[in-house]
């Protein structure tokens, strides 16, 4: 709370004087008086805003200039100076006041006014509400002004589910005039050729809309064309004095649009492919053990068939196991190469659904995903050292 | 953002690894080329051209010319000479030679694929020559200079390629290279310390001139014996008596040949011994044996238990013979046991077995 100054002090008591006037011995039963008394003892305990309280029921029971001009002296020490001159006001309104009283009111208003500055405000928005210091801002005194302390108020607009806000300071004894923003701005980016660009159905000029184009604040669709290709229509919000920036990928969607969603089969039939070559991959290494095994196995007994001493009997079941396996392996080659064969086609096959069902923009658009992907490898290599890198979003 | 990385590998190694990783998925398959072969078997084979064959065995007392207990030749009591447990011959060698009938107790069954021929039997130790220095050819042997070397020869068994054992098979025709048979049921140390003498023999057809050393006595078909000095020595089974007379040959001055072995030439003139097949189970010396070569020894066949393979190249004739392997004339394929040790004073009792027999065919 700001202290009393020295001057609202001492201009407190020449009015406590006028107001004793009305007082009279036959008038200590009536209710104003009742009233009128507690808002004097409340005052000179400090209780102000009970004492401002009871003195407005006294004066609304007995409208004496005593007790108005008692209120403007406590809503001065309350440092409502606004409502302490327009009390005084309604004390210069009445007939009976001497000279002296009378000037020392308005003494006391000239001095109120130090205190005060007055705001108007005026907005493009059709059926924006105003509010300054939480205090609704009628219509009717937007232009004409409020009158408020000096220093600092908080307006606050809001219209078509946006809200704007903002701090002002209004300096002593000055009419401070506020335009309240009434729009902000759309701008439309999109880096395929011949692109067309639309804001609520309106075509723009693609320039001016990547450079941004005022919009009143509030839901606006915006959607892109090039050639056959079309995108989904996004509904942006914009609030005041906001640039909202919308892109033609899907992803990039400007405020929440969602994105689109593609077939996730091609995922599928690319992981089914990855797996295939996995498998083909494990067989090709199982018949390269075996065929280390089947090698070991032969130079043994082209070994032993050299020194005669192998009895044909021997020979003759050593060649056949390593027939055997030599005819296991040259299956298991066999499928491992079809394993292979398969797996280079299933995945081929999944990238080229993943394609067809990607979503139109991505085709089109320079945000392709195997443009993404490509962009997003990097490769590091030295003599000792390697690194493969995929950076991307996921 | 997925980061693979890897340190500390050369470029080179990841390279060797991808290369061997893709030589042993991929490279070639090279079998070793295991031997060609065609095992023998009694019976016929229309592949190898061969029809009745048939086991046979035999000893230097239950064969044709009888050699130990001829009395002629080795005269020689038939407890004294070799045998064979199995087969066994259950009649009672004299000095007289068997017939055919006789002869034939010494077939044997074809064990059949897979399966062994065994045979056991006892080679006596030599003795002395019991009859004349013309009918009998004593050993060389300083220590035993005048033991029997030519008629206690040991026991043999074999596969007659026909069911004579006189016709001539042709190993080259069949594109044949050689023997392979696998030996078991007996013990190394015997073959390698030579206490054992087991020779792999192939029988040939031989030309009826073909030279035969004059040294040797040599027995005749009908058990008859020409002696060293040209006379021709006989005995009379039913009188039991020797008789001795000159052995006319034509033209009288020629040196003798194998032809003269046969029992009918001198009866006919030599015109039946053109016809009659002449054999190298004829002549003095014997039959061509698998030896390690290249000249030919006395020696064992270089044979050990387990698997054997020999070439036509490794088939000698008899040491100081006077003729060479034919391939193209094979009687058959033939397992003797020969006496080792003339010195050695106690029986030589013996056991083995032959498993697969075969030829080895060209690659």
């Amino acid at each position: 709370m700001r202290p009393v100054s020295t001057i609202s002090v001492l201009l407190l008591v020449p009015l406590l004087q006028c107001v004793t006037r009305p007082a009279r011995a036959a008038d200590a039963a009536k209710p104003w008086r009742v009233a009128y008394d507690h808002c004097q003892k409340l005052n000179s305990q400090g209780d102000y805003d009970n004492a401002l309280a009871e003195c407005e029921r006294a004066y609304a029971l007995n409208p004496d200039p005593g007790i108005v001009a008692y209120i403007a002296q406590i809503q001065t020490a309350l440092l409502h100076p606004v409502q302490a001159r327009a009390a005084l006001l309604r004390y210069l309104k009445s007939d009976q006041l001497d000279e002296e009283n009378r000037k020392t009111a308005e003494a006391q208003i000239r001095y109120l006014e130090t205190l005060i500055g007055t705001l108007s405000v005026t907005t493009h928005l059709a059926g924006a509400e105003i509010r300054v210091d939480d205090q609704v801002l009628e219509p009717s005194v937007r232009e004409r002004g409020i009158s408020l302390p000096s220093g600092s108020h908080r307006v606050t607009l809001k219209a078509n589910d946006a809200t704007y806000s903002q701090y002002i300071v209004l300096r002593a004894g000055e009419r401070t005039r506020l335009e309240l923003p009434g729009s902000g701005s759309i701008a439309l980016r999109c880096n395929v050729p011949q692109v067309r660009t639309f804001i609520d159905d309106r075509e723009v000029d693609v320039a001016q809309a990547s450079n941004g184009l005022p919009q009143a604040a509030g839901s606006h669709r915006v959607s892109f064309e090039a050639g056959t290709s079309t995108w989904p229509t996004q509904e942006v919000q914009v609030n005041p004095d906001e640039r909202i920036t919308a892109v033609c990928a899907a992803q990039s969607a400007a405020h929440g649009s969602a994105p689109p969603k593609s077939n996730p089969r091609g995922y599928w039939i690319v992981g089914a492919g990855l797996a295939l070559g996995g498998a083909a991959l494990a067989t090709a290494i199982y018949s390269g053990r075996e065929y280390n095994r089947w090698q070991t196995a032969n130079d043994s007994l082209r070994r032993d068939i050299s020194t005669e001493n192998l009895p044909f009997s021997e020979q003759t079941r050593r060649a056949q196991e390593n027939e055997q396996l030599m005819d296991s392996i040259q299956q298991g080659r066999n499928v491992a190469i079809g394993l292979g064969i398969a797996a280079g086609l299933v995945t081929a096959g999944g990238v080229a659904l993943l394609f067809a069902d990607s979503p139109t923009p991505a085709r089109n658009g320079s945000s392709a995903w195997p443009r993404k992907i490509a962009t997003g490898v990097s490769l590091r290599a030295a003599t000792t050292y390697g690194e493969l890198t995929w950076r991307g979003a996921w | 953002m997925v980061t693979l990385a890897w340190r500390y590998v050369r470029p080179r190694r990841l390279a060797c690894a991808v290369v061997l990783f893709g030589f042993s998925a991929c490279s070639p398959f090279e079998p070793a080329q295991t031997t060609r072969f065609k095992l023998l078997h009694a019976g016929s084979d229309s592949e190898l051209g061969i029809s009745n064959a048939h086991w046979l065995a035999y000893d230097d007392q239950h064969s044709r010319t009888a050699a130990c207990t001829n009395a002629v030749a080795g005269d020689h009591d038939p407890s004294d000479c070799s045998t064979w447990f199995h087969p066994s011959f259950d009649w009672p060698a004299s000095k007289c030679v068997p017939d055919a009938d006789e002869l034939k107790q010494g077939e044997m069954t074809d064990p059949g694929p897979n399966g062994s021929i065994c045979v056991q039997g006892v080679l006596n130790p030599s003795l002395p020559c019991r009859t004349g220095s013309a009918q009998c050819l004593a050993s060389s042997d300083d220590l035993n200079p005048s033991m029997d070397a030519s008629n206690m020869w040991g026991a043999g068994f074999g596969l007659a390629f026909s069911a004579s054992g006189k016709e001539p098979w042709d190993a080259i025709r069949h594109r044949v290279r050689g023997v392979a048979f696998d030996l078991s049921g007996v013990d190394e140390a015997l073959l390698r310390d030579k206490i054992l003498i087991l020779r792999a023999e192939l029988p040939i057809v031989l030309t009826a001139n073909t030279a035969v050393p004059a040294n040797h006595p040599l027995m005749r078909t009908d058990g008859s014996l020409i002696g060293v000095g040209g006379d021709l020595y006989r005995y009379d089974c039913t009188t039991k008596a020797q008789s001795q007379s000159h052995f006319e040959k034509n033209p009288p001055n020629r040196p003798l040949q194998l032809g003269d072995t046969l029992a009918d030439a001198d009866a006919d003139a030599g015109t039946t011994a053109a016809a009659e097949i002449v054999t190298s189970e004829l002549h003095p010396l014997g039959s061509p044996f698998w030896q390690l070569g290249p000249e030919a020894s006395w020696g064992p066949s270089p044979m050990h238990v387990g698997h054997n393979e020999f070439e036509w190249s490794n088939v000698l004739p008899p040491k100081n013979s006077s003729y060479d392997f034919d391939p193209t004339q094979i009687l058959g394929v033939h397992f003797q046991v020969a006496h080792a040790d003339p010195s050695r004073t106690v029986p030589l009792h013996f056991a083995f077995c032959i498993q697969n027999l075969a030829f080895l065919l060209d690659e």
